[in-house]
C-alpha cells in the first residue's frame, strides 16, 4: 500500500466511524480542492452514496464561479445541500473592512453555528489539514466543541491509536477531520490519480491562479502558469510559499487562526 | 513514496521543539510565510529567533515557552519524506504525547546533558514501549551548555541505557547534540571530535518505516452494515491478514459462517477486486445474510480470535479519578464497545520512577498496571503480540477516554466462564509464560486436545481410554488419561456420588483437562459425567475446537453382564445405590462428535474411529499406522519447520534487531493473500491422495458448527 492509498483508507475509515457513531451528521463543503476530495471520499466510503447533507456557508462575498459550480454539482449528484448565511449580520452591513477577524467570525463561524443549531447537527465533517497552519496541526481527528462551538485547545482528549473519541455528552458537538494527515501535495496527487473533477479557479488564467479559495475580497491569486493538475503538482514541489499566504485573515494577527478557531471557525 | 513518522519525546524543557525547529530549518522545509511569521512574533515578544516557535504555534505555548499539545511538521531529506511529531514534555500533557505517538514509526528520546535522566525521560520511554514503538534513538541535548564534555555524555548514556533496557528498548544510537547551534543535527560537528557516531538525520535515515505485515490471521472488525441500495454491504477495515472472494469467514462472537461473494468498490471498476489486505477498508457481500452488527469480528475460521468475558491487559491510566473496582467503565476495542468492570488489579507501576507496588487496589493517574477486566458481554480480541490492532483498547469513564490497554497472552483466563462463582482471591492477574501454545505445538509436533468419554458405569470408558492412550503414545503424542475413578483418590477425595458431587467432579476434571490441554497434551477424560450442562461447561473451558465429546453406549443386558463394580447387581438386589442411567439420572449428550456402541464393536474399531476424528484436529497425520512402522521416530508432523517460523519472527523484529515477542502462528494452516497461494504453516505429511481426501472430509465434518454455535442455516448435528 503506497502513501496515498494509506491516507485514503484512513480517511474512509474515519468517515465510516463518523457515520456509524453519529446520527445527525453533515459535511462542510466549500467547493475547494479539499472538500472536493472529501466529497469523493464520501462517495467511496459509502459505495456511491452521499448519506449526509452538505453545508455551504455562503458569506455572499464568495468568488461568483464558486456559487455556479456549487449549484451545478448539487444538481448533478443530487445530494442534500444546506446553504447557511448570517443574514442578520449581512443586513447590518458586515464586511471585511470592519476587521477581517470580526467579519470571518460573523459570516462564517456564526453562520455555521446557526446551521448547526437549526438542524441540530451533532457533528460536522470538515476537510482541514494539519499542514495548513499551526493551530490546525494541533487538531484531533474527532475534535470536541462546546455547546457554543468553542474549541478547548489546551484540554483536548487523547487519541490512542485509531480509537477516536466518538462519545459526547448531549449539547456538545464534534468536528470530524478525515483529511487531517493529508498535505496540500497529497490532495493534488490524489486528485490526479483519481481524476477527480475540480473547479477551474485553481488553474492559471493569464499567469495567475488561486491556490486557496475563499471570499473574493480576502483571497489573492498567485502568479502561476500551472494549467493542469500535473503542473500544479510540479509547482508545489518546488515552492516554499505557504498555501494560505493569499488568505488575508491569516495575516491579521500573529495567532489569527487560533483566535478564529477557538470560537468555532473551521 | 514512504514517509517516516517519528516523535520527539523527553522531559519538559530538554529542548525537543528546538531540535525539531532546527531539523526543519536545516532541511530547508520552512515555508516562507512560516519563518516571517515567527520572526514577527519574536520581535513582538522581544526575543531572539526561537526555533521552537515554528512548532509551538499556540499563543499560550509561545507566551509560556512550553509545548502544550503535539504538533506535526514535514520535511524532505535525500529523497525521503519525514513527518515529525513534537510532543509536550510536561506531565500534565501526557495525554497529548500519547496522541502524537499513536502513529509514529520511530522516536527520538531527548535528554538534557545538564539535567540528565528525569521523570518524563522514564515515563515517555515507558509509553513508547507501551504503545509499541521499538525504534528509538537517544539525543543528548544542550551539549553546548556542558562544554561538549564527553564525561557528561557518557554519564547520561550509562544512566539511561538500563532504564530503556528494562522496557525492552534498545536505542540505535546516543547522539550528543546542540540543537540551537546545529551540532550533530544534520552533519558531524567539529566541536565534538570524540564522537564518531551518526548525526540525528543520519539516524533518522536508517530507521525503516515500520513494515505493516499483511500476514497473520484474518481480522475484520465490522464498522457498519450498509443497505443503501439492493446490496447488503459489510463495511470494515482489515486489521490483520487478507481476504479473497470465495473465502469462508467466521463471524464472532456468534461463530456463524459464510463465504465472501464479492468485494464492493466505488467507482465501479471493470475488473472488480478479488483480494484485500491488512489496513485496507473493505465492503464485503456475503453469500448468506447472517445477522451481523457493528463490533462483530470476521475472522479466518482456522484461526479464531479469543472470545471471553475476561481480558488481561497492561493499562496506562490517564483519568483524574483513579481506576477502581466496582465501577462501570466502557471498554472500546476497534469498533466494539462493552460495559466493563475491574476484576482485579495487580502489579501497579509508577511509570516515572519505575517503582512497582503490589497489593494496590486502584490505579492512579499516570500509573501503569496489570488489570483484568470483566465485560458484561463477551469481548472478541487477540493478545497484542498476535494481532496488535485487535489486541489493544481504550477505557472510557462516562464520555472521556481515561486509559489505554494492551492485551496480554493469558490462556489460563480466556474462554473461561464461571458457572460456579467467580474466583475469591483479590489482586490476582495471570502470570505470562514465555512459552506459548504455538511454541509447544512446534516442539511436540501436535496441539493439545481434550477427548471426553461419557457414558454410564460399566460401558467401557476406561478400557477405551487406556487403548487410546497407548495408541497416541506410540505415535509420540503427549497424552494422559484423567480417569474419574483415579481422581477420587486425590483431587476429588472429598466427593461422593450425589448429583452435586458428580457435577463438581466434572468441573474439576474439566479444569484439569484444560491445564493439560494448555500444556500441549491430548487428554482423555473417562468420566460418567451424567449431566449435559457439566459436559458443555467443560467444552467452554477447553474451547470448542479443542474438545471432542464421545458418547459410549451399550445395551442394558451387556451392562448387567459386565458389571465391573457390581453396581447393577446391587441395584437389582434392592440396594440404594445411585447408578446413573439406572437409579439416578443420566442425560445422553445431544450432539456428541461420535457415538460408540461398545457392545457392538471392538475397542480397536472404536479407537480407530476416534483417532480418525482427533488426529487431524491436533495437526497430526491421520491414521497411517504408527510412526515406528514408517521408520520415522520422533516428530510426526512437519509443523512449520525452523526457517519458516524464524521468518515470521524476523518480520516483527524491531530496528534493534531484537525479536519482539510474538506468537508463532505455525500451529494452524494460514491462508495466503494471493489466489492459489500455497498453504503456509503446519502441513500434513503426504499420506496419498485418498488419505488426504479422507482428512479433508474429516476436517470439514469437524468444522461444521455445533448446534449451539450453528449458523442460521442450521448445521445438521453429527
Amino acid at each position: 500500500m503506497d502513501h496515498l492509498e494509506a491516507l485514503e483508507h484512513q480517511s474512509l475509515y474515519i468517515l465510516r466511524e463518523a457515520r456509524a457513531k453519529i446520527s445527525r451528521l453533515a459535511m462542510l463543503w466549500s467547493m475547494g480542492k479539499d472538500s472536493t476530495v472529501l466529497l469523493w471520499l464520501t462517495r467511496k466510503a459509502f459505495f456511491g452514496h452521499i448519506p449526509y447533507p452538505l453545508i455551504h456557508i455562503d458569506t455572499s462575498y464568495k468568488i461568483p464561479e464558486m456559487i455556479q459550480y456549487r449549484d451545478r454539482l448539487a444538481r448533478e449528484l443530487g445530494f442534500e445541500l444546506i446553504v447557511g448565511q448570517n443574514t442578520t449580520a449581512l443586513a447590518q452591513g458586515m464586511n471585511h473592512r470592519r476587521g477581517r477577524l470580526v467579519c470571518c467570525t460573523a459570516l462564517k463561524t456564526e453562520a455555521l453555528q446557526q446551521v448547526i443549531e437549526q438542524h441540530k447537527f451533532e457533528a460536522i465533517i470538515v476537510g482541514i489539514r494539519r499542514d495548513e497552519e499551526g493551530s490546525r496541526a494541533k487538531e484531533r481527528v474527532f475534535s470536541q466543541r462546546s455547546e457554543k462551538s468553542e474549541w478547548d485547545v489546551v484540554g483536548q482528549p487523547p487519541e490512542f491509536w485509531d480509537q477516536y473519541r466518538t462519545d459526547f455528552p448531549p449539547g456538545e458537538h464534534v468536528r470530524v477531520h478525515p483529511l487531517l494527515s493529508w498535505t496540500e501535495l497529497d490532495i493534488w496527487r490524489y486528485i490526479e490519480r483519481e481524476r477527480i473533477p475540480i473547479i477551474d479557479l485553481y488553474f492559471a488564467r493569464g499567469g495567475r491562479r488561486y491556490r486557496s479559495l475563499g471570499c473574493a475580497p480576502c483571497t489573492a491569486s498567485c502568479a502561476s502558469d500551472a494549467g493542469s493538475v500535473a503542473e500544479i503538482i510540479d509547482e508545489l514541489v518546488a515552492t516554499r510559499t505557504s498555501e494560505r499566504s493569499g488568505r488575508a485573515q491569516d495575516q491579521e494577527h500573529s495567532h489569527a487562526m487560533e483566535k478564529l478557531r477557538v470560537k468555532g471557525y473551521m | 513514496m514512504s514517509q517516516l513518522a517519528f516523535i520527539v519525546v523527553g522531559h519538559v524543557d530538554h529542548g525537543k521543539s528546538t531540535l525539531v525547529g532546527r531539523l526543519l530549518a536545516d532541511t530547508g522545509a520552512l515555508q516562507e510565510g512560516r519563518v516571517e511569521k515567527i520572526q514577527r512574533i519574536c520581535q513582538e515578544q522581544r526575543k531572539r529567533f526561537e526555533y521552537a516557535f515554528l512548532l509551538d504555534a499556540l499563543e499560550e505555548e509561545q507566551l509560556q515557552g512550553v509545548t502544550i499539545d503535539i504538533t506535526e511538521a514535514r520535511f524532505r531529506w535525500q529523497d525521503r519524506d519525514y513527518l515529525v511529531i513534537d510532543a509536550p514534555g510536561h506531565q500534565e500533557f501526557i495525554k497529548n504525547m500519547i496522541s502524537g505517538a499513536a502513529h509514529a514509526d520511530a522516536a527520538l528520546l531527548l535528554v538534557d546533558a545538564k539535567e540528565g535522566v528525569q521523570e518524563q525521560s522514564r515515563r515517555h520511554a515507558y509509553l513508547l514501549s507501551f504503545l509499541g514503538i521499538r525504534q528509538v534513538a537517544v539525543v543528548v541535548s544542550k551539549m553546548d551548555l556542558v562544554e561538549f564534555s564527553q564525561t557528561i555524555f557518557d554519564r547520561v548514556t550509562d544512566d539511561y541505557t538500563p532504564v530503556l533496557a528494562d522496557l525492552g528498548l534498545r536505542p540505535v544510537a546516543f547522539i550528543p547534540v546542540s540543537a540551537s547551534d546545529g551540532d550533530n543535527v544534520t552533519v558531524h560537528s567539529e566541536r565534538l571530535p570524540w564522537y564518531h557516531g551518526p548525526s540525528v538525520l543520519e539516524v533518522l535515515q536508517r530507521f525503516p518505516v515500520t513494515p505493516r505485515g499483511t500476514g497473520g490471521p484474518l481480522r475484520i472488525p465490522v464498522q457498519d452494515v450498509y443497505k443503501f441500495d439492493d446490496r447488503r454491504i459489510i463495511a470494515g477495515r482489515i486489521e490483520g491478514g487478507c481476504v479473497r472472494v470465495g473465502d469462508e469467514v467466521q463471524v464472532w462472537p456468534s461463530g456463524h459462517r459464510a463465504r465472501v461473494s464479492s468485494l464492493e468498490r466505488w467507482p465501479p471498476a471493470a475488473a472488480p477486486p478479488t483480494t484485500a489486505t491488512t489496513r485496507q477498508t473493505v465492503g464485503l457481500i456475503l453469500d448468506y445474510p447472517l445477522f451481523i452488527q457493528r463490533g462483530d469480528v470476521l475472522a479466518d475460521p482456522a484461526n479464531p480470535p479469543q472470545v471471553s468475558n475476561f481480558v488481561a491487559a497492561n493499562i496506562f491510566w490517564l483519568g483524574r479519578a483513579p481506576l477502581v473496582p466496582n465501577r462501570e467503565y466502557k471498554l472500546k476495542l476497534v469498533t466494539s464497545e462493552r460495559t466493563a468492570e475491574v476484576f482485579s488489579i495487580a502489579r501497579v507501576m509508577n511509570a516515572a520512577s519505575m517503582h512497582v507496588e503490589h497489593g494496590k487496589a486502584e490505579l492512579a493517574q499516570n500509573e501503569a498496571g496489570e488489570v483484568v477486566f470483566r465485560t458484561a458481554r463477551p469481548l472478541v480480541f487477540d493478545p497484542a503480540a498476535a494481532v496488535p490492532e485487535t489486541g489493544r483498547f481504550v477505557i472510557l469513564d462516562g464520555h472521556d477516554v481515561v486509559g489505554g490497554g494492551i492485551i496480554q497472552e493469558a490462556e489460563e483466563l480466556y474462554r473461561r466462564s464461571y458457572r460456579h462463582g467467580l474466583p475469591k482471591s483479590a489482586g490476582i492477574s495471570p502470570m505470562q509464560s514465555g512459552v506459548t501454545l504455538a511454541d509447544r505445538a512446534v516442539a511436540y509436533g501436535h496441539k493439545g486436545h481434550v477427548v471426553w468419554l461419557t457414558g454410564v458405569p460399566g460401558v467401557g470408558k476406561s478400557t477405551l481410554a487406556r487403548y487410546l492412550e497407548r495408541e497416541l503414545f506410540d505415535r509420540h503424542v503427549k497424552t494422559f488419561v484423567l480417569d474419574g475413578e483415579n481422581l477420587r483418590f486425590g483431587l476429588s477425595a472429598d466427593l461422593g456420588f450425589t448429583d452435586a458431587d458428580r457435577s463438581e467432579q466434572a468441573r474439576r476434571a474439566g479444569e484439569v483437562a484444560r491445564l493439560f490441554r494448555l500444556a500441549g497434551f491430548v487428554v482423555i477424560v473417562a468420566l460418567v459425567s451424567p449431566f449435559d450442562a457439566d459436559r458443555e461447561y467443560a467444552r467452554t473451558l477447553v474451547g470448542h475446537e479443542n474438545f471432542t465429546l464421545i458418547h459410549l453406549e451399550a445395551r442394558p443386558a451387556i451392562l448387567r453382564e459386565r458389571d465391573p463394580h457390581g453396581l447393577y447387581s446391587r441395584v437389582a438386589g434392592g440396594a440404594a445405590v445411585a447408578v446413573p442411567g439406572l437409579s439416578s439420572p443420566y442425560e445422553p449428550p445431544v450432539g456428541p462428535a461420535l457415538r460408540v456402541d461398545t457392545g457392538g464393536e471392538s475397542v480397536q474399531t472404536s479407537g480407530a474411529r476416534i483417532l480418525e476424528l482427533v488426529l487431524p484436529s491436533i495437526g497430526a497425520p491421520p491414521l497411517a499406522g504408527r510412526a515406528s512402522d514408517r521408520g520415522r521416530p520422533g516428530r510426526l508432523l512437519r509443523v512449520v519447520d525452523g526457517p519458516q517460523r524464524r521468518r515470521e519472527v524476523d518480520d516483527r523484529r524491531g530496528a534493534d534487531g531484537a525479536p519482539q515477542r510474538t506468537r508463532a502462528r505455525g500451529d494452524v494452516p494460514r491462508r495466503g493473500c494471493r489466489p492459489h497461494a500455497p498453504l503456509e504453516g503446519a502441513r500434513l505429511q503426504p499420506g496419498g491422495p485418498r488419505r488426504e481426501r479422507q482428512a479433508d472430509r474429516l476436517r470439514r465434518r469437524r468444522d461444521r458448527p455445533s448446534p449451539r454455535r450453528g449458523d442460521l442455516r442450521g448445521g445438521e448435528p453429527l
